[in-house]
């Protein structure tokens, strides 16, 4: 909240020179009003990858279940709790911590929404601070399980933006036409975030506009993202600077100004320094009656050592009164680039060993940076009480032949190409 | 001869049964506003959006504020089958949504149709719905088209 205040003062500056006049309503609560909520997910996963971990992000979550241990209850339990302030008609306030296993393996509270939010009209909405990128459909509600259909959004779309906040500005312009509503947003922020590995990710000049428009049991969304991220770890910032390294070492050696100049551009090409990636997706929502039907489709584009990715799931689920058991199909696919390296010919014994060390750890390197796979899921919630929901999920992943997929923590012993079985067991409640 | 008539008895039975059940899950639920509201009739798929978060306004442009009656009544469970076809389940998980995204809180909530009754009387709140062997003239039927 104390961050949240200076920005208050922007915000009623911003606002009161937008205003020409203070909108009248009906019913103007007496004073502040304060609202306490929360949600949180009790769970476990269970993977037959045992040279691998399943994880449910691969930015944040350094282990998981399969390789660290068959089962694994730090994948998707959390604890957020949410305070709203609610000043007037048009003033609001919402401050939101999430407690869950963060990439340094410990429980520690981060902060999911921190913004002041100010409604012109009911049409038009401003919020400043804190808000979550919601790339696709559910983004914004991705650690609420208890509101989402599945245990997690299918990782093999939501997990191809590494970034989940901006702090800055978020407008929201709704219009209503008979029973139609759509909704248009716009986002511009930059954030920092630790990564696992000791890395940090930073996000600059991020853009994100989307559009939703809904009708009756319909919900159809566009969206797109842009952003230049800072993406770097101890380990993807020496094996860089070691390419520069022996492009300088090769210069002095006659006859490998090829080499040199293909291991001094190596890092140019791969590091990813302030590196715009683009994000378009569209996702399409049908809730007729019983039937739930959800789908949506991503790209992301190439930058350095992320390759450009496509992904794509869709969800069919049928509700009997308290249990709705649910099939999901989806897919990533991603070229995984197979980078030759520098060429070791003519290269003095020691040198070539150490170069073709060099580029086997490149290699090793993209390939966790690319995630294809394809999988299919079955699973089942059941709303046991009026807060709470029980949901298994079985999931079969079948990984591309060249990378680890999803997984994280990947061992040297690990075999890409490989079928995992996954089982997670989970109660979503809210409070 | 017997053991049929035992087992025509035990269908009425469980007829009588069913019948019963039926009538505890199907009360009638009317929408009401308070007896001075210029408001007459309204779209089921207005009152769904009043009540969901996602309109404020009734079509004369005036503020519409709902009232719920408590969770898990009957009243409650049966007025959104009606006018969303959404299960109880379905509507918390619709307001989690709003609420952990910072987009709204759901509609405050009575008691039962009495205190539903009393808050339109005393204009806190303009939209509400009770069981309809409780309509009384201190309310207004809203038909519903």
């Amino acid at each position: 909240m104390i961050r949240v205040k200076p920005l208050a003062t922007v915000a009623t500056i911003f606002i009161a020179s937008c205003l020409a006049s203070q909108p009248t309503f009906a019913f103007e609560p007496a004073s502040p009003s304060f609202t306490f909520n929360g949600f949180g997910t009790l769970g476990a996963v269970y993977s037959d990858e045992d040279q691998a971990d399943f994880v449910s992000s691969w930015v944040l979550q350094p282990n998981g279940a399969g390789h660290t241990s068959e089962w694994h209850a730090g994948i998707d339990t959390k604890l957020g709790g949410q305070v709203n302030a609610q000043f007037n008609e048009q003033f609001s306030a919402v401050l939101q911590v999430v407690v869950e296993r963060q990439e340094d393996n410990a429980w520690t509270p981060a902060i999911e929404w921190a913004n002041i939010q100010y409604r012109l009209n009911d049409n038009f909405s401003l919020r400043l601070g804190r808000t979550v990128v919601a790339a696709f459909m559910v983004s914004d509600t991705r650690l609420v399980g208890y509101a989402n259909p599945w245990i997690r959004g299918p990782q093999e779309l939501y997990q191809i933006v590494p970034i989940t906040n901006l702090d800055g500005l978020d407008v929201i312009y709704t219009l209503d036409f008979g029973d139609w509503r759509n909704t248009l947003q716009l986002s511009v922020g930059q954030t920092n975030q630790d990564l696992i590995s000791n890395g940090e990710l930073r996000s600059r000049d991020g853009f994100m506009f989307s559009n939703t428009l809904e009708f009756d049991y319909t919900t159809f969304r566009l969206a797109y993202l842009s952003v230049n991220i800072d993406l770097d770890t101890p380990d993807s910032n020496a094996l860089l600077s070691a390419y520069g390294d022996l492009g300088e070492a090769l210069a002095f050696i006659p006859g490998q100004e090829d080499a040199a100049a293909q291991a001094s551009a190596m890092s140019g090409r791969y590091a990813l320094n302030d590196a715009p990636i683009e994000v378009y997706s569209a996702g399409l929502r049908l809730e007729p009656g019983r039937w739930l039907f959800m789908a949506e489709w991503a790209r992301i584009t190439e930058a350095n050592a992320l390759s450009k990715a496509d992904a794509w799931y869709a969800t069919l689920g049928y509700r009997f009164n308290a249990v709705t058991p649910y099939l999901s199909l989806a897919e990533v696919n991603g070229d995984t680039p197979q980078e030759p390296g520098v060429t070791t010919s003519g290269m003095p014994p020691p040198l070539a060993t150490a170069t073709d060390a060099l580029n086997n750890g490149l290699n090793q390197f993209l390939s966790q940076a690319s995630h294809a796979q394809k999988s299919i899921t079955l699973g089942i919630r059941w709303d046991f009480i009026s807060n709470a929901a029980l949901k298994l999920q079985y999931q079969h992943i079948e990984l591309d032949e060249k990378s680890a997929g999803r997984l994280a923590n990947v061992q040297s012993a690990f075999e890409p190409g490989n079928r995992v079985n996954t089982f997670s067991a989970v109660i979503d409640f809210v409070f | 001869m017997n053991y049929k008539k035992h087992s025509d008895c035990l269908l009425k039975l469980a007829l009588i049964a069913i019948c019963f059940a039926m009538s505890q899950v199907q009360a009638e639920v009317v929408v009401v506003v308070a007896a001075d509201s210029p408001v007459t009739s309204l779209s089921r798929g207005l009152v769904a959006k009043i009540f969901l978060g996602k309109s404020r306004r009734f079509p004369d442009g005036s503020r519409a504020v709902p009232l719920n009656q408590s969770e898990g009544s009957l009243e409650r469970d049966t007025f959104y089958q009606l006018v969303s076809g959404k299960s109880p389940s379905q509507v918390k998980a619709h307001w989690s949504k709003l609420i952990f995204t910072g987009r709204g809180q759901p509609p405050k909530e009575a008691a039962d149709s009495d205190a539903v009754k009393h808050l339109l009387a005393n204009n806190g709140v303009n939209i509400g719905y009770i069981d309809r062997g409780t309509v009384d003239n201190s309310v207004k039927v809203v038909a519903i088209k």
